[in-house]
């Protein structure tokens, strides 16, 4: 029956590539005809995801089911191209004129890379959209103090190596229709230190942050010069703004929360794809010492940057310094009128692993703060933070593109635009047939696939 | 690099728009810098800064009730400026200026006789009121001095003429009332169309130069005393817009002015000259 099949399709026989070369993948932005072609050791079956390409007049093929032991299996291809046609220009033209056919692997989303078996795995990843939670290492330093000694009425605790940290929280981005603005939530987002004593307990958490940011075609500021020739010189300044609600804070026998922070940002740099910047960011906020029982008014300016280093989304950077202070916040014997904090921090994180798609990263950071809102933690504090974080979600990048060995496709011919729709036909047009040749082409292809999937049904069919 | 002509907006290589011709009487202006006057120049000898503010507008419409003539107006309000006077805190601030000038296109004048006769008057007619004029110097006397002049009128005729309010000189009479306190002591002082005024104002096609000036001096009464006394201000400003925020143009200033028993409510004399930086919202063309 094979033989039966392979003599119907001629010559549509698929064969390895040449000279042992990577086998090409499928393109995932063409249509795919999945088709019967010749039966082959390790696609038996003889059904097959095809793609042809005019330019180098050569079609590939790649098996519709995952192989296992280099035969195809029970399983089909996840995250394919859903809808399989039977026939499309290129690849009907392939089949009719005995293009060479080569064995291929099948096509993969961007950010996702199929290998030779046909198995696909997610290979790049958009840590701005994730839900995680993870766990770190985390010594801390205060200078103030003897090593291992709580001070009467004062800080200090010297060096603990004994710290860990925990932290989940959601992140998610949303990027406009045309690519210039990023829309950044972080929502539960909580982190809190664990240590030996109560005071080297902090926890911190914010139940939702919003911030954009955009790549303005027009800038929003330019000056013109009125010497000589009037010449005007644009200033890009890319302006957002980003808001905060329900900030907790919590150390030292202390609890601060921020009802509401409203900030207005300029992006001093942002990468093409808005994943990357550089930004200063400043507003007020209202904040409550609860036990100083009184609100105040916060206001924070902060030079914040948030890299992401290579294409794939594996290295990330940031680092951060915060400045803020406290105004008309209730009196404190323990410390002065308006008192004021300092936050700076530098971050790395890596992907390590992915484990059914979803990444282990390696968190490594550096932070010093200084503060003298706390009786109890005034002045300097360094710590660093070594962990591990697991994080759900986390799809591929918005600007992520299809991963392959080697490139897949020639770029295809340009189409002629179609004729007006009032412009007059050609003569041999208004007496052509009914059917034109291409059309002709199209049936004569879906009746010798049809007819060539009927035997293959019918030899799979149980004898009577 | 100029994709138009003169006093349209012109566009930069990318295509992006931008003004070049700008209405020097129309915004808001915002401006400071640093000047130097004769008070200073007693005390510390050395420059000091201050800051002006005012909105201006400018109108121009035709006369319903007398056709083939237009009334051309200026329109300045709130105009503040603040500077250290003798060390001291300095305010004047002037609730509104308007300027209107009734340009006709044939000047006669006609002549009651039996058959009336016109005869050619070659002056446009201008009519000028300044409106809540209040200064304040704390260094003057015990520190409760003050001036408010409600109202000065002046009638001043227009040999130039133009068609266009950006060409105005005229000059004619003034008439005030003026209240000063001093020491506590409050002074009517009334100026009953015995002082002169001259005012310009002139302005390039694309609003980029301008020049104007004020210059007003005459004889004053102080209700309940005998006699008159002379006093006589003026104030010459010359700018040119050097740059545009986002269109809004940023002009340099400088300018002159000087009072002669005029200035303040004591009615000193003064000079100064500054220079310095008026930056005009909302006045593009």
């Amino acid at each position: 029956m094979l033989l039966t099949l392979a003599l119907l399709l001629g010559a549509n026989e698929v064969v390895p590539p040449p000279n042992g070369a990577p086998k090409t993948h499928l393109d995932y932005h063409r249509p795919v005809a999945c088709i019967p072609l010749a039966p082959t050791k390790s696609v038996p079956s003889g059904e097959f995801r095809v793609q042809c390409d005019g330019v180098q007049k050569k079609c590939f093929a790649a098996p519709t089911r995952v192989l296992v032991d280099g035969v195809e299996g029970t399983e089909q291809l996840q995250r394919v191209i859903e809808y399989c046609g039977s026939a499309y220009d290129e690849t009907m033209r392939g089949i009719r004129e005995n293009w060479p056919i080569e064995e291929a692997i099948a096509e993969a989303p961007p950010g996702w890379f199929r290998d030779e078996r046909g198995r696909v795995m997610q290979v790049n990843f958009d840590l701005g959209r994730r839900v995680y939670f993870g766990g770190a290492w985390a010594p801390y330093y205060r200078p103030d103090s003897p090593p291992n000694a709580v001070a009467p009425g004062g800080s200090g605790t010297g060096f603990i190596p004994g710290r860990a940290r925990v932290e989940f929280g959601g992140v998610a981005t949303t990027l406009s229709e045309n690519g210039r603005q990023m829309h950044r939530f972080h929502f539960l987002e909580a982190t809190g230190w664990l240590g030996p004593d109560p005071i080297n307990h902090r926890f911190e958490a914010s139940v939702i942050r919003y911030e954009t940011s955009s790549r303005r075609q027009r800038a929003p500021l330019w000056l013109t010069t009125f010497i000589g020739e009037p010449r005007r010189f644009d200033i890009p300044l890319n302006i957002g703004w980003a808001a905060e609600a329900g900030r907790f804070e919590a150390l030292g026998g202390r609890t601060f929360i921020t009802f509401a922070e409203l900030d207005a940002t300029l992006d001093l740099w942002n990468s093409e794809d808005l994943d990357s910047f550089i930004r200063v960011r400043a507003g007020p906020a209202l904040e409550m010492d609860v036990e100083g029982k009184g609100a105040y008014l916060r206001p924070a300016v902060a030079l914040e940057g948030d890299f992401t280093l290579d294409r794939d989304g594996f290295h990330h950077f940031t680092a951060s310094a915060v400045g803020e202070k406290l105004i008309f916040e209730p009196a404190d014997p323990g410390r002065g009128v308006s008192p004021q904090r300092l936050r700076l921090k530098a971050g790395y994180e890596v992907i390590l692993v992915a484990i059914n798609d979803y990444p282990l990263t390696l968190v490594l950071d550096a932070r010093a703060n200084w503060r003298d809102d706390v009786p109890r933690l005034k002045g300097w504090e360094f710590s660093g933070n070594v962990g591990l974080r697991f994080s759900f979600w986390a799809p591929a990048r918005h600007h992520s593109t299809q991963i392959s060995e080697r490139p897949t496709f020639s770029p295809p011919p340009p189409r002629e635009a179609p004729p007006p729709a009032n412009a007059p036909l050609p003569a041999e047009s208004r007496a052509a047939p009914s059917t034109t040749p291409d059309e002709e082409l199209i049936s004569d292809t879906e009746r010798l696939i049809r007819a060539a999937r009927k035997k293959l049904e019918e030899s799979r069919a149980p004898s009577p | 690099m100029l994709a138009t002509a003169a006093c349209d907006d012109a566009a930069d290589s990318h295509g992006h728009a931008f003004a070049t011709c700008f209405d020097p009487w129309q915004g808001l202006e915002l401006g400071g810098g640093m000047l130097v006057d004769s008070a200073q120049l007693t005390t510390t000898g050395g420059f000091t800064g201050g800051a002006n503010a005012a909105l201006r507008f400018r109108g121009e419409r035709e006369s319903k009730s007398k056709a083939e003539s237009t009334w051309l107006s200026l329109h300045r309000i709130a105009a503040t400026e603040v500077r250290p006077i003798g060390g001291r805190f300095g305010l004047s601030l002037l609730g509104y200026t308007g300027i209107f000038r009734r340009h006709v296109r044939e000047g006669t004048l006609l002549l009651p006789f039996n058959p009336p006769v016109t005869v050619p008057f070659p002056l446009d007619m201008t009519f000028m009121a300044e409106v809540l004029k209040y200064e304040r110097r704390v260094a003057d006397g015990n520190g409760s001095d003050w001036a408010l002049e409600p109202v000065r009128l002046s009638f001043l005729l227009d040999p130039l003429r133009s068609a266009s309010s950006r060409f105005h000189l005229a000059l004619g009479v003034t008439a005030a009332w003026r209240l000063t306190q001093n020491d506590n002591v409050l002074i009517h002082e009334v100026t009953p169309l015995s002082a002169a005024t001259l005012f310009f104002d002139f302005e390039s096609e694309d609003g980029l130069w301008v020049t104007r000036g004020i210059l007003s001096g005459g004889w004053s009464l102080q209700v309940g005393t005998q006699g008159m006394t002379l006093r006589a201000r003026g104030e010459v400003e010359v700018a040119r817009t050097l740059f545009a925020i986002n269109d809004q143009p940023l002009s340099m200033y400088l300018k002159g002015s000087g009072a002669w028993r005029d200035a303040g409510a004591r009615g000193t004399s003064e000079w100064s000259a500054s220079v310095g930086l008026n930056l005009r919202l909302f006045s593009r063309r």
